[in-house]
Parts: structure tokens; sequence; C-alpha cells
């Protein structure tokens, strides 16, 4: 079975997408999957060409036929989620459940497959990657990652990939978990932020709850020098590898809009620190090679 | 009123905008501030409140498996594989479970009851004269638009309400959506601060809800971005530089001291249109 490393942050906004493209171009041979289905952003700064799409469908959308309805209110008295209101649903605060659709006594309450988004298989020259987009509003990104990751695992392994580098959410939440379950390894990048600080707690808790490696990368090192020394003191107290600091760099920004990564400013010193915290990432996560 | 600060991107700003804003405005008109991000919520880490919390629970359905027949009903209703049918029995897999109650409704026997079960908790409390309310989902459940809904369901405050929201633009942005009168979306105008954002602009248009783009952390190569805001017919308020100074504030969580010490004349664009914007709802009932 291919490695497969997930890149998780807990805040958003702490540097993944950045990171995982640079580990991507770091690692021989390697397969990416972006499962930050609602925000994906690795095909924003690769060029890339799209090898084969599918639309994602999951789930259903639910509808009343005025025609067939009798008004007899059933639906509406036991739907929980308040979205049925004279004799019509509202899809925002729908949830699928189903049990409108089951109760009902005169069959006017009609189920259509939903389209929840597309996945699209990509070649780079960073190698292949896997990124799903969710159509804005929809529900069931935690599906959509899982079904990302499985595309992404059969080519990987298809080609003999080494390993399999996971662009993940933000939050702790439903695609969280989905992208981080059955993973070898989960790096969870953080700020030097006390937001930061306290997301990782809540991210690192999840994974370690799940009996998942974890290794913690600070980006920005340099806003706060105390905080990064608290985030190090957590990762030990709680037993977790530490992987390294990277300093605020204005590259950063720069490699999203010339479409590079880091790592290929040579010479800079945000690309040296990226390179050394990569190597230090497999050290951690990949328990065959220590 | 309720104005909801979303951004799709995660660490666009989204919490510095809703705490600042909430501190400029505070002085005049009263304000609810609500971080409805449950999964990271850290809009206190700025207030500092001493908040009152309680436990929010949710229904999940227990079998009792000597009355049961082993129909199927309840497997057959539940569209999570919350419910599977093994051996002739239900299994239930709580952890999946919506609270929809399905299974217990078409259960022909009552073998099936619904038992609470705590997933997160809402804190409350006040700094100065701002009210407080907050979301935290219990880590490893996935329940989050459930308590996004539970804490923003509350909408006859007369004070203006101030929503924190959560990144991206799936169930939980929309949850923090519903029933907003006004989205203010904070942007980063980076290429992928921008792809974020043309998906937000698009959930507040599908969802028929009117917004306006404050611009953070511009560090002058955003002419594409002012270009794309113009093309989707969306006013910017306000356009607030990169800024180490601020950073260094934000890490420590002391965003009250970077309004007191640093010069704030960026805001005063967000600051001016969203009183105008308060002061019309107010005027139009």
């Amino acid at each position: 079975m291919v490695d497969t490393i997930a890149v998780i942050s807990g805040k958003g906004g702490t540097g993944k997408s950045s990171l995982t493209r640079a580990f991507f171009e770091l690692e021989k041979n390697a397969y990416a999957a972006d499962c930050d289905v609602d925000g994906a952003n690795l095909f924003v700064s690769l060029d890339h060409d799209i090898v084969e799409s599918e639309d994602f469908i999951a789930g259903f959308d639910y509808e009343i036929d005025a025609e067939k309805c009798v008004h007899c209110s059933k639906c509406e008295k036991l739907c929980r989620f308040g979205a049925i209101k004279d004799f019509k649903i509202d899809s925002f605060l729908c949830e699928g459940c189903n049990v409108c659709y089951y109760v009902c006594g005169s069959e006017a309450v009609r189920k259509s497959p939903k389209n929840c988004g597309m996945i699209h298989r990509a070649k780079s020259n960073a190698g292949f990657f896997v990124y799903g987009r969710l159509i804005a509003g929809e529900e069931n990104s935690g599906k959509m990652v899982s079904r990302v990751r499985e595309i992404a695992k059969k080519h990987a392994e298809e080609i003999e990939s080494s390993m399999l580098i996971i662009d993940g959410p933000p939050g702790v939440g439903c695609p969280v978990i989905a992208s981080v379950t059955a993973t070898t390894g989960v790096v969870i990048v953080t700020e030097p932020t006390l937001s930061g600080l306290s997301d990782l707690k809540r991210a690192a808790g999840l994974v370690t709850g799940m009996n998942i490696p974890v290794t913690i990368v600070i980006n920005r090192a340099d806003i706060n020098i105390e905080i990064c020394e608290q985030i190090e003191k957590f990762a030990a107290d709680n037993d977790l590898s530490f992987a390294g600091r990277i300093n605020y760099s204005t590259i950063f920004n720069e490699s999203q809009r010339d479409r590079r990564s880091v790592v290929s400013y040579e010479g800079s010193s945000a690309a040296d620190e990226v390179k050394k915290v990569w190597e230090k990432i497999r050290k951690d996560l990949l328990k065959q090679e220590s | 009123m309720r104005i909801v600060v979303v951004s799709g991107k995660g660490g666009a700003g989204k919490t510095t905008f809703s705490v600042i804003l909430s501190l400029l405005l505070s002085n005049e008109v009263d304000i609810e501030l609500i971080d409805s991000d449950v999964e990271e919520p850290n809009s206190n880490l700025f207030l500092g409140v001493n908040l009152e919390s309680k436990s929010v629970y949710r229904k999940i359905p227990r079998l009792n498996s000597e009355i049961c027949t082993g129909c199927g009903k309840c497997a057959d209703i539940c569209a999570y594989n919350a419910v599977v049918m093994v051996k002739q029995k239900p299994l239930i897999f709580t952890d999946l479970c919506h609270s929809c109650g399905g299974c217990v409704e078409v259960c022909p026997v009552d073998a099936l009851t619904e038992v609470d079960d705590k997933y997160g908790e809402i804190g409350s409390g006040n700094s100065e004269n701002i009210e407080f309310k907050e979301g935290r989902i219990d880590v490893g459940k996935i329940q989050s638009p459930m308590l996004i809904k539970e804490l923003l369901a509350d909408k006859s405050s007369d004070r203006v309400q101030i929503v924190d929201a959560p990144p991206g633009t799936a169930c939980n942005t929309v949850q923090a959506l519903y029933g907003a009168d006004f989205a203010l979306i904070v942007a980063e105008p980076t290429p992928f601060g921008t792809s974020d954002f043309k998906l937000i602009h698009e959930l507040t248009k599908v969802m028929n809800i009117d917004s306006a783009v404050v611009v953070n952390k511009d560090e002058g190569y955003s002419e594409n971005f002012y270009k794309l805001c113009k093309s989707l017919d969306v006013p910017v308020l306000a356009t607030v530089p990169f800024d180490e100074k601020l950073s260094r504030y934000y890490s420590i969580g002391d965003l009250k001291g970077y309004l007191k010490n640093e010069d704030i004349s960026h805001y005063k664009g967000a600051v001016d249109g969203l009183k105008s914007l308060i002061m019309s709802e107010k005027e139009n009932g």
C-alpha cells in the first residue's frame, strides 16, 4: 500500500497548500490529492492538464409535487431540520434525511440524485494529482474527500508512486476526518499565534484520538518566538514529533503568483527551510526509514 | 439585523475583521458578536470574555433488542448508513447519525427510542458593551452544521449581530449564512484567495444575500482582484495593506491594543459602510 501523508492545520491560512505544493515537488514520484474540496487551491498554483473528470453525485435533491400533495403536513411535522414550509422544501435547510420521502402517503415527494461537483485527475510537472471541486453550498464534502482519495490511491498504486500527499481542509470536522482516516501520518501546519495554538490542540487531539502519528510544522515562525516555544513544548508534552520552523517569507505569495513552488527559489532561506522540514517529516512519519 | 463575515479561504482575516469591526462599531451601536466557526472558534481569544458554557445535546436512537422484530425499516429509511442490518438486527453507528428521527418514526413496534448525546458547547458572556456567544463542537463529532444552526437560531436580538463564519463554502458556511441580512466577504487578493473568493461570492448570490468585500493583506499585486470585483459588481468597502505589526498583535490576542496604538484608518471604509447599512436597515424597519 502506498504511504499516505495528510497535511492539515486546524486553523485556515497557515500555508497548507503552499507547503503541500512544495512537498509534492520535493518527493520524487509522488502523487497528490487536494481534499480541501470547498476551497481547492493546489490546482491554482500548478500548471496542469486535466486527464480525466467525473461528476460527483451524492445524496438526493427532494422536491414536493404540488399536484400530488394533499396538504396533510405530515412531512412538515416530521422534518427535524425545519426545511419544509408551505409544502415546499428549502434546499439550504434540507439535510437529505429521506424522512419526507418515506412517510408521504401520496407519493408527492420526489427525489433525484444530486450533482455536488466535479473531480478531476490532472498531470503536472510535479506529477499526477486529483482534486475535487464541490459546488458552492453543496453538502457531502466528506464523501467527496473519500472519493478523491479513492481515485488518487488507485492511480498512485497503478503507476507505483512512492507516496500520496493529501492537502487537507481546515477545521476538525467531517472532511478533515475523511482526509486523515487511514493515513500513514499527518502533518499539522500551524502558526505561532494564540489562534494557531488553540486550533492546533484541537486538530492534534482529533488525529491522535484516531491513533495516527502526528508531526508539527510552524510556519511564519518569526511572528512570535515565544509562542513557537509554547507550541514546541505542547508537542513534547504530548509525545508528538516536531518537524521544524519556517520563517515568514514573501516568497510564499510570490510563488503563488508565479505558479511555482517555494522550493524552486533555489538559495532562498524559505526553500532551504522547507526542504529541511520535509526531510524531518519523512523521518517522523515514515517509520521504516528511521 | 445580522451581518455575516465570510471568506471562503481560511486565514483571510474573518476573525480579525469580526472582532475589530465589533469593537469599533460598539461605541455607537449595540453589538452581539457570534463566533460560528464551531470547529475552531477563536474570537474570544481577542475579547477575553468569561464564558458561561452550556452543553448542547442531540438526539440519537437507542435499540431495545428484546422488542425488535428485525423488520429492517429503520435501516431502510436511514440516508446516512447510521443504521444497518446485521444478522437481522439493526446496528447503530451514532457517529454517522444526523438525528433526523426517521428510524424511530418508522419502527412499527417502538423498539427504538431517542436519547441525548452531548456534541458540543455554547458559551456566552459580555465584554464591556459587546454581547458575545460562541459554539464549540466536541472534537471528533461531525455535526458542526447542527451546532451552527442551534447557535444562530435566535435572530430576535435588538442588537446588530456580527457573525464570524467558518471557512469554506460547504454545509457549515451555508448554515452560518442562512438568515443573513448581509455578507461581508474578507478576501486575500492572492491567487488562492481569489479562487476561494469566487466560490464564496457565488454562494452569497445563490443564497440571495447582498454582499460587499474588504480586501485584506494587500501587498500591491491586486489589480486583477479589483477588476474581478468590478466585473462581479461587488462593492469594495476597504483595503487593508499587509501589516507585520498587526500580525504581532494578532499573535498574542491583543487586537484591542492594536486599535489603541496603531493607525487604523484603513478600516474606516468598512466601519462607515457597515454603519450606513445598519442605519438604513433601522430606517426601513
